[in-house]
């Protein structure tokens, strides 16, 4: 996304014309300016709360999360350098907070089972659909139904795979920058990202098989 | 090459990212090998289901509270530096207290309440009764009209 002229964030009726508009606002926030900082969150929202939801599993802590990157994010503006872009210190972030939340729930051996993908009367909520660009229905079904066989595939992974998995396969990152939001050398990223589709793959082979539902 | 380095072209190829050569020797690999066709499928059905996952959006309210976050008056930096080093004592005159008041509570004074006295009273009784029974199993008249018992 970086080097490019325009910009345009859907949905929230936001428009950044260049990169440029950004790195204005994220001067206009260093300086505490609280719009600028709330212009920056809307770009960013998004594209992190998917991420915060597959990450942790459930909507409700996502959201908390969300909340914690964006207060830990408007603290640390003012030694955000630019290195990095903007998007991939918000990934480091988040991923650092998941990481922390992991380990609070590991610790506190919880049993509660949630599906990421319901709510509590079992209805889909907060999605935005893909179109499948099926108009059979029984292939979109079947795209339905695999579209869940690999969201419960990217829960089985493990913390670091899924992140690696989530960047680069559901958000776009490049290597490069999933690098530089997890700080790992390049070829680690690559690997995990190899395991990490190896591992949904062989799920997506058994559902195709018919070994599971 | 094997069949496990095809596989890695077999995602290169979903992304559309193999070069002209990988894709001839992935095509020709593919004409003989039935395995990775299948393995073919399943990567390609994966690459898509992946690349299709319905996106969230995050909860308008969310950012309000951020927002509102932000704006509520921030702590005095010296309270933020201390609040943990004066949370220790604090915690400490807590448990002190709290230990205080437990002893207090279960405090028991040495004298015996009148209850109590008159309960051991009415055992000493009895068990002098009882002394009594057994030093004269057969109790004679006497023995009723000296001591005051009764049958």
């Amino acid at each position: 996304m970086m080097g490019c002229d325009t910009v345009s964030y859907g949905g929230r009726g936001i428009v950044v014309e260049s990169i440029s508009a950004e790195a204005w606002l994220i001067q206009r926030a260093q300086a505490r300016d609280e719009a600028a900082f709330e212009q920056l969150m809307r770009l960013h929202a998004d594209k992190l709360y998917n991420y915060l939801v597959r990450m942790v599993g459930n909507p409700t802590d996502a959201e908390d999360l969300l909340q914690e990157v964006f207060l830990r994010a408007y603290q640390g503006l003012p030694s955000f350098d630019g290195r990095a872009s903007l998007s991939t210190w918000l990934y480091r972030i988040a991923t650092n907070l998941c990481i922390d939340h992991q380990r609070r729930r590991a610790r506190r051996v919880t049993t509660v089972s949630y599906s990421a993908q319901e709510d509590d009367e079992g209805e889909p909520t907060e999605w935005e659909f893909a179109d499948p660009n099926a108009p059979d229905p029984l292939e979109a079904l079947m795209h339905k139904e695999l579209q869940q066989v690999v969201e419960q595939a990217i829960q089985s992974l493990s913390p670091k795979l899924r992140a690696v998995l989530l960047l680069y396969d559901v958000e776009g990152l490049s290597y490069e920058e999933i690098a530089q939001a997890l700080r790992i050398p390049m070829g680690t990223v690559k690997s995990r990202l190899n395991h990490a589709r190896t591992q949904i793959q062989r799920q997506v082979e058994a559902y195709l098989r018919g070994e599971t539902k | 090459m094997n069949c496990k380095q095809y596989e890695q072209l077999l995602w290169a190829e979903a992304e559309g990212q193999l070069s002209p050569a990988e894709a001839q020797a992935l095509q020709a690999h593919l004409r003989t090998c039935v395995h990775c066709q299948r393995q073919r499928e399943v990567v390609h059905a994966t690459y898509r289901a992946l690349s299709m996952l319905p996106r969230y959006r995050a909860p308008e309210h969310a950012l309000a509270q951020v927002k509102a976050r932000l704006q509520a008056p921030a702590q005095p930096a010296w309270w933020q530096r201390w609040r943990r080093v004066a949370l220790a004592p604090a915690l400490g005159l807590l448990l002190a207290l709290g230990w205080w008041g437990w002893q207090q509570h279960s405090y028991t004074p040495d004298t015996p309440t009148t209850a109590a006295v008159n309960e051991t009273e009415h055992w000493i009784e009895l068990h002098q009764q009882l002394e009594v029974a057994e030093w004269s199993p057969t109790p004679t008249p006497d023995y009723f009209l000296f001591t005051g018992h009764s049958r």
